[in-house]
């Protein structure tokens, strides 16, 4: 059997130093000297000189660790439109398309295409929304995102996305965590694991949901997969407890609770300075932590004392569950320090089967339920000088057939899933603003300049935190692996 | 499968010609179905003026019927037997009583399970391999066999399924039994002796201690593969015995105790965080197997598009079975689980990696099944243990960890007792609130709300969680 190198960053995790808490902190520690140390959830000093790049110390997995070059930015907003929105009718204007509205699809481009739902040789279905070139940069945008138009020099759009799935769930699966099929760790475990967290009081990824319900690839889109569990997505709800469990029972005041982990924690110090193991530390940190969430994540979720101003640019309603209000959130998670928040808002599925699933009707709703909010979330982190470090991504799991879908001879206009080619935009921490990279064919369902592909995306993002994506590995079942698998480039014509 | 059936015709009036009768029978196939059609089938014809009682008799049995009867073969003999049992008249009510027995059997919802079978064939089972996995491009023809690097099939076994068991077993292979001992000793121990116990191969780990790992695993083998004596043999050792009290000294040359200079001290997994807060508070339901349950979970959890499933809570004992038998959606697990790192059952998960986050403390702390704990610890607390607050907190203390607390330890427990005692008895209405749906004397609640807090921090004792 050789020798084989071990992942250093894995190692530090596997059994956390303890080693370097008993150097720091001493052995038979008084009670006085504890609890002033796990007064502070990460003591990060905690780490010894040796592994000081990578430490991770005994109280805290998720302490910031430093990136391993500098990193253009800090934290990610991931709006994910789930369900897939039309580039056609949105970011991917094809004057061609309208002009041949109604006409069979030539035969070459369709010839041997599986599709979900489309049968025989579709015909194109221009779109009925006319485009603007805004800001300096000309970019081409809907009339059905008039905010977004706002910020065009901002954002940077990408109309060359193509994706190996054409079915919701894997598509989202594959999107979230570089892999088709359920099992691998997200993103945001990804990151969370690379880098930590700055939040001490708040998870280090967190999820909002809105819109029609769960997106199709479920809890999957956040989980850790086979990264300790530690760095699973939190979702923070809109109804119940926003976080599980945060709520105290019935006839639990405050008060009483931090009583009753006071006796909890005396307890545990006891048996401490009896048996000496160093997770009884950990433990006590982990219930001081969980008493600081029952009262930061309320306020974190309380967004009535923002000001009437921000309401009203946001569109935000407080104590309504909506996508408006989750911007506003993730705005508030990433100034309190949280790596990794991602939006889901799932209801983008516009087949044209009917007046609730099409693009006449159902989509133009879609847009103004979301077109605002993540505009000025974009503007708003820009005026807070959070941009800089803050990157924001738009886009669904895939793209829609540039061809009617006419399901059942529907008289809805509507589109199909179209994994060729979709368009997604990014804004913020190192992307160049007001550029729109890559080309599709004149009917939009090829990609024909700078194609980029889901693991290019997630290499990029990779990048831009700091993180090379292919050092960021954990070994599972024999196996080095990473969020881009074996493939991925950075796009580099995206950076600032 | 073919399926034995039989019609008889019978003419309306005997016919029939004095110098012989020729008959003529024309079979129209007309199903669209080939397959559903008749075939292999045989036509016999009879002077008999009863055909219906002869066809009764199969016609595999028409040589025994010819033979006298004490010349039938024993098989014979019962073969006719159970005919005559299947027919005689005399026997109607019996087999009316077998049928409904067998009915009833069948109401009582046994839970089958499928088992996979090897499929009958002239050819040896075969698959391709698949070019960089992808199931679109095929490469070579490929049949069972054993890795080449192990220990070869032994010479009389064929490579089918029955083959590959005895080679799993077969004395020669180490494999099988390392890989046990080490999944025992891993469970005792919270590592196994080869720390990857899910990977044996190039890349997994080097075991801590080989000479055990080999005197274990033909201890296994040499006990009959007996394993209730091998984790015996474990439990027993003065290794597992020792104390799981660290020393700085010890800490410093072995930080993981790979060299097991002291006792293994982990926290239970997290089936067992549910079912030790269940067991403590005496509400634990040890009803084995059937159709897995559905315990408390919170609204929302499960809420899926194109999905109208919904959790519907286990009625009475149910919701407090073991946590092994909670359903598991794999897009939405059971979340009081995963919190504590149990695997949403994607992957095969040999070996869990144990994390402590704040959400543990949040679901031990207010998930309303360990708040039940709580408050049924406390009533035990208050019927067992007599009327004295010492002798009631050393008993919840003791329910909890399974030793006595120290003198200080008793006198902080009694502190913060009688604390929220007085407090429970200036707020009834709170209260009322902690011990929800108790009946007995209202001047008891204050008492129960206060032991049902205290309960609610013993069972979240780092000790009361952790193996030690």
């Amino acid at each position: 059997m050789k020798e084989i190198p071990v992942n250093p960053l894995q190692e530090m995790l596997r059994a956390v130093t303890r080693r370097h808490f008993f150097k720091q902190a001493g052995f038979g520690i008084g009670a006085a000297a504890l609890s002033s140390l796990v007064n502070r959830y990460a003591f990060a000093s905690g780490a010894g000189a040796a592994t000081a790049d990578l430490a991770i110390n005994a109280v805290n997995p998720l302490a910031p660790r430093p990136p391993m070059f500098p990193a253009k930015t800090k934290n990610i907003i991931y709006l994910f439109m789930a369900g897939a929105p039309s580039q056609v009718d949105l970011l991917d204007y094809k004057p061609k398309l309208q002009e041949l509205d109604g006409q069979n699809i030539p035969e070459s481009l369709v010839k041997g295409e599986r599709f979900a739902f489309i049968k025989g040789v579709p015909r194109l279905l221009g779109s009925p929304y006319t485009f603007k070139k805004c800001g300096q940069s000309g970019a081409e945008i809907s009339e059905l995102l008039p905010e977004l138009m706002k910020v065009a020099d901002d954002i940077a759009i990408v109309r060359s996305m193509h994706t190996t799935q054409f079915n919701h769930a894997p598509a989202q699966i594959f999107m979230n965590t570089g892999h088709q099929i359920i099992g691998r760790p997200s993103m945001g475990s990804w990151l969370t694991y690379g880098l930590g967290s700055e939040s001490t009081d708040l998870p280090g990824f967190v999820v909002l949901v809105s819109g029609e319900n769960q997106p199709d690839g479920g809890k999957a889109c956040w989980g850790s997969g086979f990264l300790p569990t530690v760095y699973q997505g939190v979702e923070f709800r809109s109804k119940g407890d926003p976080v599980l469990f945060l709520t105290n029972p019935e006839g639990v005041s405050p008060e009483l609770r931090r009583q009753s982990l006071d006796l909890l924690k005396d307890l545990n110090e006891s048996h401490l300075k009896s048996v000496g193991d160093p997770e009884i530390v950990t433990r006590i940190a982990s219930y001081e932590m969980a008493y600081r969430m029952q009262t930061s994540v309320p306020e974190l979720m309380d967004i009535s004392k923002e000001p009437e101003s921000i309401h009203k640019l946001y569109g935000t309603e407080p104590g309504k569950a909506s996508f408006a209000n989750n911007c506003l959130l993730a705005r508030r998670l990433v100034e309190r320090g949280v790596r990794f928040v991602q939006l889901f808002h799932r209801g983008w599925d516009n087949h044209g089967t009917s007046a609730h699933d099409d693009i006449v009707n159902r989509l133009p709703k879609l847009c103004q339920e979301t077109d605002q909010a993540a505009a000025v979330l974009v503007w708003d982190l820009k005026q807070r000088g959070l941009l800089e470090n803050t990157l924001v991504v738009w886009g669904g799991e895939f793209g829609r057939t540039p061809m009617n879908e006419e399901r059942a001879r529907s008289k809805f206009l509507g589109r199909d899933h179209h994994p060729r080619a979709f368009t997604m935009w990014l804004a913020g921490g190192g992307i160049k603003g007001g550029v729109t990279l890559g080309q599709t064919d004149e009917f939009g369902y090829n990609p024909v300049d700078d194609p980029v592909e889901v693991h290019d995306l997630h290499a990029t993002i990779l990048y831009l935190m700091g993180l090379d994506h292919t050092k960021l590995t954990y070994r599972f079942q024999g196996r080095d692996f990473r969020l881009t698998d074996v493939s991925g480039n950075v796009v580099k014509k995206l950076l600032a | 499968m073919p399926i034995v059936r039989q019609a008889v015709l019978v003419p309306e009036k005997p016919f029939g010609f004095e110098h012989g009768t020729l008959l003529a029978i024309r079979l129209k196939h007309t199903m669209k179905h080939t397959s559903r059609n008749i075939g292999r089938f045989r036509l016999s014809v009879t002077t008999s003026a009863e055909p219906r009682y002869i066809a009764q008799v199969p016609a595999r049995l028409g040589p025994a019927l010819e033979v006298p009867a004490a010349a039938r073969t024993q098989k014979q003999k019962d073969d006719l037997a159970a005919l005559y049992r299947s027919l005689a008249p005399l026997l109607q009510p019996t087999r009316d009583r077998v049928a409904e027995l067998e009915k009833s059997v069948k109401g009582l919802g046994i839970v089958t399970a499928m088992v996979m079978g090897e499929r009958q064939s002239f050819e040896r089972p075969y698959t391709y391999l698949r070019i960089r996995g992808s199931f679109l491009s095929k490469g070579d023809k490929v049949y069972a066999g054993v890795p080449s690097v192990l220990y070869p099939l032994p010479e009389s076994q064929l490579p089918n399924r029955f083959g590959l068991a005895y080679w799993l077993v077969d004395e020669n292979n180490p494999l099988t039994a390392r890989v046990s001992v080490n999944r025992y000793w891993e469970a005792f121990f919270g590592h196994g002796i080869v720390e990857t116990s899910e990977d044996f191969g190039t890349q997994g780990e080097r075991p801590a201690h080989p000479e055990l790992l080999d005197w274990l695993a033909t201890e296994f083998m040499r006990q009959g593969w007996s394993m209730k004596a091998i984790k015996r043999l474990i439990v027993t050792s003065s290794t597992y015995r020792q104390s799981s009290r660290v020393t700085p000294e010890l800490v410093e040359r072995d930080p993981y105790n790979r060299l097991l200079a002291r006792g293994p001290r982990f926290r239970i997994e997290a089936e067992m965080v549910r079912d030790n807060a269940l067991a403590t508070s005496g509400l634990l339901s040890t009803k084995i197997g059937g159709p897995s349950v559905f315990p408390y979970q919170p609204e929302g959890v499960w809420d899926r598009p194109y999905s109208e499933e919904k959790w519907a809570l286990s009625e009475g004992e149910d919701r407090y079975r073991r946590g092994i038998y909670t359903f598991i959606r794999r897009t939405s697990p059971y979340p009081s689980l995963t919190t504590f790192d149990a695997p949403s059952r994607e992957f095969c998960t040999v070996r869990r990696v144990r994390t402590n986050t704040p959400l543990q403390a949040l679901t031990t702390l207010n998930d309303p099944v360990f708040f039940e704990a709580a408050q049924a610890l406390a009533k035990r607390i208050m019927a067992d243990a007599g009327p004295e607050e010492s002798a009631r907190a050393v008993y919840g203390f003791r329910r909890c960890v399974a030793r006595r607390p120290t003198p200080e330890e008793l006198d902080r427990i009694l502190v913060f007792y009688r604390a929220e005692l007085a407090r429970f008895q200036k707020d009834a209405k709170a209260a009322s609130e902690v011990v929800k749906g108790y009946s007995g004397p209202s001047t008891d609640a204050p008492q129960l709300a206060a032991w049902a807090i205290v309960s609610n921090v013993l069972l979240n004792m780092d000790e009361t969680v952790t193996k030690e």
